[in-house]
């Protein structure tokens, strides 16, 4: 098997994809714990929220929710989990399609869970439809899309350094 | 119990996200456990670029390897030795090993790193010299640990005469030192060798040269005067005579599997013969790890301050008039620009970059507008301000040159 060297940082230099995986040190290496933590919670975030995700797709198909859909979402998250480890620092555009899916489902998961019922709430409960509405959903919306690809980003922005 | 796996319960997403957490932090703490070596796995250290994926071949006269060349499960970076405990370090392995990538990994972990002589004294600060004639702060493909952030934290010598001075130079500190050492006085801070290419030296520098090293080897331990690295070739270790005297001389050895057996057994000692895989070397404590530098860590270094102690070719015999043997490393000497670092400020963040040769490069089709530009100033490009800047100032170089060729 041949292995090619890709420009993974972008400055034009062309280096080995297979940097250590949580090199800590490659970032500032003050206060690890505190960057495990995070780590552990963004990608526990997002397992759960795709797991929740394929719930709901479940449900929404077959009117039920049951371990399979479960199974189905542990299996989702470990491919996207092991897609963006491995796609990361080698090609942008893999990583993308990686962290993409994953960034959708914890945006939808929040605004479901958090975000939209605290907008409207917060909105006075307008009714559904009026501008009132449309502009809390819509706040609601934009804040868990930039959380959604914040989170799931953050993780490996600080396992793996600043570069995809 | 029966609600944590009922998938209708939110007690299911609870546990199941805290699940999650625990395996995530179980996957990170093992992961952290193992060797990280940061010459990048598969790299041929001097030729970093790519990826090693051949076998790896032992010299002629190396023994039969044991094992596969799989990393060790648990091994000990060697960047992360202090240079009071490694003291004089001697490694050995053919060409493209890794033995200039792992000098200066060691040269700039050496250089974040508080030395102490006893736990809780006072800090001794870290005079970095490279002593070869193949230095470079920085090439794309050869050199890729950037050191041109610390150009003024270390010295480079690489011209042979300016090599010579110096280690001249280390030998009448010695001497001075001892004198202090004697009288029981601190005898200063550290002066951190690091010497490339010592097969060169030794043939162009001839007898001289060996007995410098040998009489640092031998008193700069006690003056704080250390061979903080130096390259040998295995053939040149035999030939050194690869004796008591030499383990005597360097207490830090570092062995690739490509050098023959006698060698090894220097170096090593009882150590079995092993496969070292990229990024690790053998000692006779066991295999140890290079970690790469980062370039944050490298940032945080050029960011200090300077050292303030003269070069040591300042302390050197005066030179005769025209004699520009000793003069220091300048930038045009990478035919790469140099990076800004945080004492920049945004007026003179380019100070150091050369545009004029970057728009040679490009008027003749060298390099891409933006590559090189991304590459020389360290910017990405985009509508950030550093790269505009920079934009603006090679469109300046491009049209000076256009006018100088009408």
């Amino acid at each position: 098997m041949t292995i090619t060297s890709h420009d993974i940082d972008g400055d034009g230099v062309r280096r080995e994809p297979d940097a250590p995986l949580f090199d800590f040190n490659r970032l500032d290496d003050s206060r690890p714990l505190i960057k495990k933590a995070a780590c552990v919670l963004g990608w526990g975030n997002s397992a759960i929220t795709t797991i929740a995700t394929t719930l709901g797709i479940q449900h929404w198909l077959y009117g039920l929710r049951d371990p399979r859909g479960a199974l189905a979402g542990i299996a989702l998250a470990a491919i996207l989990f092991a897609g963006q480890i491995y796609t990361l620092r080698k090609s942008r555009s893999g990583y993308a399609v990686f962290l993409t899916p994953d960034a959708l489902m914890t945006a939808w998961q929040w605004c479901n869970w958090i975000l939209i019922p605290l907008a409207v709430k917060l909105a006075g409960s307008p009714d559904f439809g009026s501008r009132r509405w449309v502009i809390a959903v819509g706040s609601a919306a934009i804040i868990g899309g930039v959380g959604g690809i914040v989170s799931a980003r953050l993780p490996e922005k600080l396992a793996f350094g600043r570069d995809v | 119990m029966c609600k944590m796996f009922d998938v209708n319960s939110p007690w299911f997403y609870v546990v199941t996200f805290v699940g999650f957490c625990v395996a995530f932090w179980l996957f990170i703490s093992w992961h952290q456990r193992m060797p990280a070596p940061a010459v990048r796995q598969g790299s041929g250290g001097g030729k970093q670029s790519r990826p090693d994926t051949s076998e790896h071949k032992p010299a002629p006269g190396a023994g039969k390897h044991e094992e596969s060349s799989t990393p060790p499960a648990r091994a000990t970076a060697i960047t992360a030795r202090p240079i009071l405990e490694r003291k004089n370090t001697a490694v050995a392995a053919i060409s493209g090993a890794g033995k200039t990538f792992t000098m200066n990994a060691v040269a700039v972990h050496d250089r974040t790193r508080v030395e102490r002589a006893a736990p809780g004294g006072p800090a001794i600060p870290v005079q970095t010299v490279f002593l070869s004639t193949h230095f470079t702060y920085y090439h794309p493909e050869d050199q890729q640990i950037d050191l041109r952030p610390l150009r003024d934290h270390i010295e480079a010598y690489f011209i042979l005469d300016a090599i010579d001075r110096v280690l001249t130079v280390c030998g009448k500190l010695i001497d001075e030192r001892m004198e202090l050492y004697r009288s029981g006085r601190d005898v200063g801070h550290i002066i951190a060798l690091y010497i490339g290419e010592h097969g060169q030296l030794k043939d162009r520098l001839g007898e001289s040269y060996v007995q410098r090293i040998a009489d640092i080897g031998d008193r700069g331990r006690k003056t704080r005067i250390f061979i903080g690295y130096i390259e040998l070739h295995s053939a040149l270790v035999a030939e050194t005579g690869g004796s008591g005297a030499f383990r005597e001389k360097f207490q830090t050895r570092l062995v690739a599997d490509s050098v023959d057996d006698r060698t090894w057994k220097v170096f090593t000692g009882d150590q079995p013969r092993v496969k070292t895989p990229r990024g690790f070397w053998m000692s006779d404590e066991g295999m140890v790890a290079v970690v790469e530098p980062t370039s944050a860590m490298i940032t945080r270094i050029a960011a200090q301050h300077p050292p303030t102690w003269p070069r040591l070719i300042d302390l050197a015999a005066p030179v005769s008039r025209g004699e520009t043997m000793a003069k220091p490393f300048h930038r045009g000497e990478t035919h790469v620009s140099p990076i800004a670092t945080l004492q920049n400020t945004p007026d003179d963040v380019f100070q150091n970059v050369d545009f004029t040769t970057l728009a040679r490069l490009i008027k003749a089709g060298l390099v891409g507008e933006t590559k090189g530009l991304e590459a020389a100033c360290e910017v990405h490009a985009g509508k950030g301000e550093r790269y505009q800047l920079a934009r603006t100032k090679l469109k300046e170089a491009l049209e000076s040159l256009d006018r100088a060729e009408e």
